[in-house]
């Protein structure tokens, strides 16, 4: 709508918006730039640019910091975690949008708030226990410990995306003689996919991307890629940035695929998850 | 809800509730109830020779480079929580309305926020190091003389943690700003208040559901700052964080009970500020964004 | 103020004076990218007077409002305010009421500072402030609810406390876009006349948006026919009722049959028509057409005469009845006949099935140019 602002403020504050913007985009954008060619480069001097240009890096990052073996991980990580939030939190979604009960707000609750409370706040005491059940440093604990924020996730965003598939369909279902096994496969299921897919891509891009978790409970073979970058940034006396940038640049790469596939079927906007009160 | 007869309880609950529920709240119980429980648990349990069912967290208020990590986190938690609300609200209000670049806008926000917080320190080291390029431009621009430092100290933590909790926030703001009924402000037009009035007096009110949240649940993760603490502050000094003090006394000093009850102390302040800015903003608005049926 | 004599009829001598002289609004244009909303609207308004805008979606009626109350700037025309220009002016400083669809009461105030917001943009003091609002609060009988929240109140009551916001002010012009629309039928019987009666007390100036044509009968003192962009028909209700001046007004205000037809023969303001399939009706014309025209002859249900088929009267028409409807006094016929169904109101009794005669009374068959959609 063509709709009427008053000129002068108007004009200004949009081009206080268009700046913030800008330098926002320029900042992080050259953060990631600078990553991105120094992975590329034979050495960098402090000029503007690299010396030179080399992909030898990348090479030696995959060796020297084991990233065959660190993505492996990670996918396995990443997909367990999200196969089986999916397979649990989905029913739990469905009966919260669809049944009423008491203690459900506590419900609810409890079901949310691993997500408010910073992962390591409950990493180190999860940590040790998976310790205590000798769980610690192998690859089923790192799952489980990812699971811990990744299923509330689930949840939260597939609650309401389930409320508002109309209840009257699965009740027309019903009606014409359908038994609840056939309702939920051909009725409910179909409509859900959507949500479940943005669902499941969204756990997966958080939990590629989640640190403290896995940096509090794997061990030297079962890291993530985002916690093998870590412990590489760390050794920068010892090795050569560029390959420490190569690696990032790997993870980058990683979770920008993800991202994207995320963004198709998902408004950035809802991205960022809304807390119900 | 109709079906077939179920037989239920009078609570609502029946059998098939419970295998729809029953393993999310065993595996949340069991991943998080369980061991925060148990954490609670370790950290009353006295240990590395001290004595008393609080020792732990005696030890960890008694000693003041242990105590002064709260305080370094705090320093670090505050001013970039503020920094995100200011800079977001305004930014959040003027794009309120569904602008032709909006996606491709808040497309480029979640962009850092999704790479994490590791990979943005990381980067920072180059962009913002003194030969990177940002000090390079502002040298070459002639606005500094010298490289600033901007790394490896306090100021490179709260870059790292801004540029990854901002996105955050201003699209949590952003979806509550464009949820408010437009013609709510085209109410207000018509009774004759001003651009400012109408900020003031109709959309901000509104917002401030959405801004309780956004503050609570990015001091909630500033608090927890841990790697870029470390990879771009000076995890021995002024970004001694509470996270790290954390971490050294259970994975360095193998001191299992003061790590969780540093861990536990930590969740209990978080709680603190969350309680209050939620018990704050009751007291000031409650109600839908919309103006009506309608 | 005295007033013409067509419209001393309807205003009640009790009416105060209105607190405009005069609005001119003249070729207002606008359109969105390719559409063209508004295509040279132009109107002249008396104060006090009571204006509906009238006509199906997408005729412009919405767009020419919100060019009113300042919301929208218009491409190119002028709006003048007792001959002041204000087309320029923000809609912040125009001093227009509106209501709005969805009522958009501030959802974060009570009743009362809802009411109240208006004037205390205006600067009005407390005291004086707090007569005003409890003064038009009891107008719209609402004062038990002064310290409730919007949520807390029905949609009718949403609907009055909006009202009650808009008019509290002293606006000199209250714009109302579709006030009724959400609420339900009875609903919307009782606050039309709770317009009314605010108009009647009240003698502000109103322009009124509305796709019903009933409310628009009911409340105006005259009524504005548009359609895409552009206006069809303006004049007081009786005279858009019994005179529409198109096949589309019309057919927008009620004549349900709409015959197309050809002109057999003219004779001054009779005109002797013939329908497709032959039949020849008589009835009167409503603008210059000559023999051989194409034309639509319009004719409301309840002007139907519907007689046994055994009564054969000069000019009638046999049909058989298709549908009936049983609306208590009245029943509603679906006819068929050789040229088409043919909508009757009629007291009598009849069942599907049954042969007819139709009668179509000359003087309430109205014959247009055939152009109209």
């Amino acid at each position: 709508m063509g709709e009427r602002r008053r000129s002068i403020s108007g004009g200004f504050s949009a081009w206080l918006i268009y700046a913030t913007v800008a330098l926002f985009v320029v900042l992080v954008g050259g953060v990631f730039l600078s990553v991105f060619l120094n992975s590329f480069a034979s050495s960098w001097f402090g000029g503007w640019l690299p010396d030179g240009f080399t992909g030898k890096w990348y090479v030696f990052a995959v060796d020297e910091f084991g990233l065959g073996n660190v993505l492996l991980v990670t996918l396995i990580v990443a997909l367990s975690v999200t196969g089986i939030s999916l397979v649990v939190g989905v029913p739990a979604a469905y009966a919260l949008a669809r049944r009423d009960f008491r203690g459900k707000g506590l419900v609810l609750g409890l079901l949310v708030l691993p997500l408010l409370v910073p992962p390591i706040t409950y990493g180190i005491p999860l940590a040790t226990m998976l310790y205590e059940y000798q769980l610690a440093g192998t690859i089923f604990g790192v799952i489980l410990a990812n699971l811990a924020p990744a299923l509330p996730f689930v949840v939260l965003i597939m609650t309401p995306f389930i409320e508002q598939i109309d209840p009257n369909l699965e009740r027309a279902a019903r009606m014409m003689g359908a038994p609840t096994l056939k309702v939920f496969t051909r009725v409910l299921l179909p409509l859900a996919v959507p949500g479940i897919l943005a669902a499941g891509l969204l756990v997966l891009v958080r939990t590629v991307a989640m640190f403290e978790l896995t940096f509090l409970t794997a061990g030297a073979n079962t890291q993530t890629l985002v916690v093998a970058l870590y412990y590489a940034a760390f050794s920068a006396g010892i090795r050569p940035g560029q390959s420490i940038d190569a690696m990032a640049v790997i993870y980058m790469a990683t979770t920008l695929i993800l991202l994207i596939a995320a963004l198709r079927f998902v408004n950035p906007v809802n991205m960022v998850m809304r807390v119900k009160e | 809800m109709t079906g077939a007869a179920r037989s239920k309880s009078r609570w609502g609950i029946d059998g098939r509730l419970v295998l729809l529920l029953g393993p999310a709240l065993v595996l949340v119980a069991a991943l998080f109830v369980y061991p925060f429980l148990y954490g609670v648990g370790v950290s009353l349990t006295p240990a590395q020779g001290r004595e008393g069912i609080f020792s732990s967290y005696a030890a960890f208020f008694g000693d003041a480079r242990e105590r002064a990590s709260i305080w370094n986190t705090l320093r670090i938690a505050i001013p970039v929580t503020l920094a995100n609300l200011l800079v977001a609200v305004p930014l959040a209000y003027r794009m309120r309305r569904p602008l032709k670049g909006q996606r491709p806008i808040s497309a480029v926000f979640v962009v850092p926020m999704t790479l994490g917080v590791v990979l943005v320190a990381q980067g920072m080291l180059t962009f913002f190091g003194p030969a990177g390029w940002f000090n390079k431009t502002l040298m070459a621009v002639g606005l500094v003389e010298e490289p600033l430092r901007l790394v490896h100290n306090y100021v490179g933590v709260l870059i790292s943690l801004f540029i990854a909790e901002f996105p955050v926030v201003f699209l949590l703001l952003l979806g509550y700003a464009s949820g408010i009924d437009p013609n709510l402000e085209r109410a207000g037009r018509m009774l004759g208040a001003g651009a400012w009035q109408r900020f003031r007096r109709i959309t901000l009110p509104l917002m401030m559901p959405g801004i309780a949240i956004a503050a609570a649940l990015s001091f909630v993760a500033t608090f927890a700052v841990f790697p870029s603490a470390v990879l771009v502050g000076e995890p021995a000094g002024s970004t001694r964080v509470i996270a790290l003090a954390a971490w050294q006394a259970a994975y360095e000093r193998f001191d299992y009970s003061m790590g969780s009850a540093i861990a536990i102390t930590m969740a209990a302040i978080e709680l603190a500020v969350v309680a209050a800015i939620l018990f704050g903003r009751s007291r000031l608005y409650r109600g839908p964004s919309t103006g009506g049926k309608g | 103020m005295e007033r013409t004599t067509e419209k001393q009829s309807k205003i009640s001598t009790e009416r105060p004076e209105p607190l405009i002289g005069r609005l001119g609004i003249q070729g207002l244009t606008k359109s969105f990218g390719e559409k063209v909303a508004l295509d040279g609207f132009g109107l002249e308004v008396e104060g006090g007077e009571f204006i509906s805008l009238l006509g199906p979606s997408g005729c412009g009626k919405t767009t020419a409002l919100n060019c009113l109350s300042g919301l929208l700037e218009p491409d190119g025309g002028d709006i003048e305010l007792d001959g002041e220009s204000i087309v320029r002016v923000a809609p912040e400083k125009r001093r227009f009421g509106m209501v709005f669809q969805n009522y958009a009461l501030f959802p974060h105030l009570s009743i009362v500072r809802n009411v109240a917001f208006g004037l205390e943009m205006d600067g009005v003091g407390k005291a004086e402030t707090g007569e005003r609002v409890e003064e038009v609060l009891a107008m719209v009988r609402l004062e038990e609810h002064r310290d409730k929240y919007p949520a807390q109140l029905s949609g009718g009551q949403q609907q009055r406390v909006a009202l009650a916001r808009a008019v509290v002010t002293r606006p000199r012009i209250i714009l109302m876009d579709e006030p009724l629309s959400n609420l339900d039928a009875r609903l919307r019987l009782e606050m039309r006349t709770e317009i009314r009666r605010l108009h009647q007390t009240l003698g502000l100036t109103t322009i009124y948006v509305t796709h019903d044509q009933e409310e628009a009968l009911s409340l105006s003192d005259r009524v504005v026919l548009m359609s895409d962009g552009a206006i069809r028909q303006v004049g007081p209700p009786k005279e858009v009722y019994a005179e529409p001046a198109s096949a589309y007004a019309a057919g927008f205000l009620g004549y349900r049959n709409l015959l197309p037809v050809k002109v057999a023969s003219v004779e001054g303001e009779r005109a002797t028509v013939s329908t497709e399939s032959g039949v020849e009706l008589s009835g009167t014309l409503r603008d210059d057409l000559a023999a051989d025209d194409e034309a639509v002859a319009a004719i409301r249900p309840e002007d139907v005469g519907v007689l046994a088929s055994d009564h054969k009267e000069p000019g009638s028409v046999p049909g058989t009845v298709e549908l009936v409807e049983f609306l208590g006094r009245d029943s509603e016929l679906n006819v068929k006949t050789s040229f088409g169904d043919v909508v009757a109101r009629t007291d009598g009794d009849w069942s599907p099935g049954a042969s007819v005669s139709l009668v179509f009374p000359p003087e309430r068959l109205l014959v247009f140019p055939g152009e109209d959609r």
